[in-house]
């Protein structure tokens, strides 16, 4: 009997804890794989303003792109937001996403940084760091001069398995073809100071520390680690020297909305919201990347937008790569 | 009449269909010809995985074994000061999960982490190299502190139960403790510390969160990128039933290892007297307990805290409470209800050594060594099939995640209510049988009873497992149902979030 009661007790508890699937109401359903502090405030500054709920999931881009497909023929998310334009090919692909208009936002924007189902809320340029303290001259222009063996032994970076790195190369065969990259990836790995691990900060972290004379990182990072309350964090950054490639790659976090969702209006008000001045102003100085509208001035530690080479980049047929790229990887063993 | 022993065979049946339905999709795979990622991932991937993970789990394995007999023989050998409060809090080393150690090694020895810094502030020259670690280090050794209890609880169970007219025939016969160490308990203690080995090995194989986090390569990886990043299911699916395989033959490996050794001890002997030891003794022991325990977990959760109090403010209150909840509600609730299953399938095999309950077993085991999120994936397209036949939206609520948790940890309480049958043996039962009652009856009124360790241990290990999964959380929790995992892991400056899930 009171085995019984257990179960039944269970079976309460689940009804209690099952929430119920959200009705086209004054809400905004939103997968999220932007995972920052300033979008969560910016998504409360949402709700008070318009007095429209916001309903936030959060996951990594790759796994909201899945669930998405799995739920296409009822779709529950409004929005799909993501740190990645790596999945934006997919998701184009599998028609996920709805028409967006823009308006005139698309005045301010840079051409390649929107499209008809997209678009970008920040960019955040891949660079290299090196230590100003101990490295005051360093010789190093681009990553191809990385991949000189004269620096055997010298350069950090994170794991393939980071979607930054997969967009970097993505980038690189876009441009100079699979053959070309591939030998530019197979330099760098040789020139490994250790197996790839941590991520980008610990890069950072590691250059300071000696443990190698060059990082591979984003921008947004040095911004971040600047204004961290770790106090250890911000002596890194302050002594890190940035170089820009010769051809930066430029990565955007972008935002949609989803095809035949529930509430196609609300998304669109928040798309609105989010590319506001006041947005892209917290975008710029609270998480320190590059914000979409090219006239929000950002940390002075970076290179302001137009000071700066950017490598071509043709965003929605990027994720057109992804998989000759992994496979580049392992072929090289950038692990 | 309610036949109980009918009712256990075809759950058993109806559970081995089920099981297999679910794999069958994997298996039948391997029919089909192969693609290029695939022969991609044989060429260049395969073999590094499978080094790396037979490494881990082998290391692993050894190393919590280590441990934890270690720590078993001494809180039953000797009594000392705050034994039983060691004995409980080596228990607690289940409540951390192995990815929440990773991130904060990792950070505690990193160039900005507590120990470098220390170093910096009192100007100690050090060089950094000698904090690189290797991933895989790292890996064994946040699997042996988070996994040793295993292993501990089971050699305890058995040196207490079993061992102790060994022990004491040993001691009056004047031998050291070095040597009732490796002579007796080491020895004697195989089959406890096999049936835990075998829970680390399977929990580390179907682990994502510490390899993920650390860059290592390994099967559970490798799965979750051929699916999500190559979008290729077939390539997942074979290397999810690759692993299946290599599960199997390590439960083929423990099952005969296990049935050379069956008669090994008495299943009961007399309890074991532990032996006051000499103050000075004492001190020595409570400080190297103190110390180990302050090592490993002490000093993890003091900086958990510290950086707790620290995000006081940015942390959501209504939202962490209402995963909190969630995660309590759900991780309570299927523990319950995988409690009942494995009751039955254990009871199966208990009443009748079958094929069936050999199968049964066998499956609900496998079930545990697969990666949440192969789980997922198999959970997904089962219910998605399932939909064909029943027009329910199974695939949005949260009867696919409870589905999935019970596939995934049916086999963690199997193994422990098996293990509590077989050291019950059947006598009680069929002592109440020859007074009059049934043997459902008996079971319920005798056995339940006698059995009640075995089932708080399975559910406490169901319960600690479940609250901390990560990748079916992340993949098929519904809308708007957040846990405390993904909550965790989807905070970049993990430190604001690091703390509460861990705490609990």
């Amino acid at each position: 009997m009171r085995k019984l009661s257990l179960l039944l007790l269970s079976l309460l508890i689940f009804t209690a804890c099952t929430q119920a699937q959200p009705e086209a109401t004054n809400e905004l359903n939103i997968y999220s794989a932007r995972n920052y502090d300033v979008d969560k405030d910016l998504l409360l500054r949402f709700e008070s303003e318009t007095g429209i709920k916001v309903n936030l999931f959060e996951g990594k881009g790759d796994e909201l792109i899945e669930r998405l497909k799995l739920e296409q023929a009822d779709p529950i998310a409004d929005i799909f937001m993501t740190v990645g334009a790596e999945a934006l090919y997919p998701a184009l692909q599998n028609e996920l996403l709805a028409d967006l208009d823009l308006n005139t936002a698309k005045d301010t924007l840079d051409a390649n940084t929107y499209g008809d189902k997209w678009v970008a809320l920040t960019k955040r340029a891949r660079i290299i760091v090196y230590d100003k303290v101990n490295n005051p001259t360093p010789s190093v222009k681009n990553l191809e001069d990385l991949s000189d063996p004269q620096y055997l032994g010298t350069i950090l970076s994170r794991s393939s398995t980071s979607s930054y790195n997969l967009a970097l190369i993505a980038n690189h065969i876009q441009n100079d073809g699979y053959e070309t990259t591939r030998q530019l990836a197979q330099g760098l790995v040789k020139n490994f100071a250790r197996t790839p691990t941590g991520n980008d900060r610990d890069q950072a972290k590691s250059v300071i520390a000696g443990l190698g004379q060059y990082a591979i990182m984003n921008t947004y990072y040095v911004a971040a680690m600047e204004r961290s309350t770790d106090a250890e964090e911000v002596k890194v950054a302050q002594q890190l020297g940035l170089i820009y490639p010769e051809e930066t790659h430029v990565n955007i976090s972008w935002i949609a909305k989803i095809k035949d969702s529930p509430n196609p209006d609300n998304a669109q008000r928040l798309i609105e919201f989010l590319l506001s001045e006041s947005a892209q102003k917290e975008y710029a100085e609270r998480n320190g990347e590059y914000p979409a509208l090219n006239s929000i001035p950002v940390s002075s530690l970076l290179l302001p937008w137009d000071a700066f080479n950017k490598a071509e980049v043709d965003y929605e047929t990027l994720g057109q790569h992804n998989i000759e790229t992994i496979q580049l990887f392992d072929e090289v063993g950038w692990e | 009449m309610f036949n109980w022993k009918r009712f256990t065979k075809i759950s058993s049946i109806l559970w081995i269909l089920l099981i297999f339905i679910l794999f069958s999709e994997t298996f039948t795979l391997l029919t089909k010809p192969t693609n290029e990622n695939w022969q991609h991932s044989v060429r260049y991937v395969l073999g590094d995985v499978s080094v790396n993970t037979l490494i881990i789990v082998g290391f692993s394995t050894f190393f919590a074994s280590l441990l934890g007999i270690f720590l078993a023989g001494m809180v039953t050998l000797f009594q000392f000061k705050g034994r039983k409060l060691f004995s409980f809090l080596f228990y607690l080393a289940l409540a951390f999960p192995p990815y929440v150690l990773a991130y904060f090694w990792t950070y505690f020895i990193s160039y900005t982490g507590t120990l470098q810094t220390f170093l910096r502030s009192l100007n100690i020259p050090y060089q950094a190299t000698w904090f690189v670690v290797d991933p895989k280090f790292m890996a064994i050794f946040v699997y042996t502190l988070s996994l040793f209890p295993y292993i501990y609880i089971s050699t305890k169970a058995i040196i207490n139960r079993s061992l102790g007219n060994y022990i004491e025939n040993a001691r009056v016969l004047g031998y050291s403790y070095p040597r009732i160490f490796l002579k007796l308990i080491l020895p004697l203690s195989l089959p406890a510390r096999l049936s835990g080995g075998l829970l680390v090995a399977l929990e580390v194989l179907s682990d994502y969160g510490v390899v993920s986090y650390l860059g290592i390569p390994s099967f559970s990886t490798a799965i979750v990128r051929s699916w999500l990043r190559f979008q290729d299911f077939d390539t997942a699916l074979r290397l999810a039933a690759l692993l299946m395989v290599l599960t199997l033959v390590l439960l083929a490996i423990f099952a005969f290892i296990g049935r050379r050794i069956q008669n090994l001890v008495p299943i009961k002997g007399k309890p074991l007297q532990p032996t006051a030891l000499k103050p000075k003794h004492s001190i020595y022991l409570v400080s190297m307990l103190t110390l180990f325990l302050f090592l490993s977990f002490g000093i993890p959760l003091i900086q958990l805290f510290y950086w707790s109090i620290q995000s006081l403010a940015s942390i959501r209150l209504n939202r962490f409470i209402s995963s909190l909840s969630n995660s309590l509600g759900l991780s309570i609730g299927v523990s319950l209800i995988i409690l009942l299953i494995a009751f039955v399938l254990a009871n199966h095999g208990r009443i009748q050594k079958s094929f069936i309950s050999f199968i049964a077993g066998k499956l609900t085991l496998l079930g545990y060594s697969i990666p949440g999120s192969v789980i997922g994936i198999l959970s997904l397209i089962f219910f998605l099939n399932l939909r064909n036949i029943i027009p329910i939206k199974l695939n949005q609520s949260i009867i696919l995640l409870i589905f999935a948790l019970i596939i995934r940890y049916a086999g963690l309480a199997y193994q422990s209510i098996e293990q509590g049958f077989n050291k019950l043996g059947l006598r009680f039962n069929e002592a109440a049988q020859v007074l009059g009652k049934s043997y459902f009856n008996a079971l319920i009124k005798v056995d339940l009873v006698l059995l009640k360790p075995a089932l708080y241990s399975a559910f406490t290990m169901v319960f600690l497992d479940i609250i901390k999964e990560l990748p079916l959380s992340l993949l098929l929790r519904p809308f708007n149902f957040n846990t405390l995992p993904p909550r965790f892991i989807s905070m970049p400056m993990m430190r604001c979030w690091l703390n509460p899930p861990s705490l609990l």
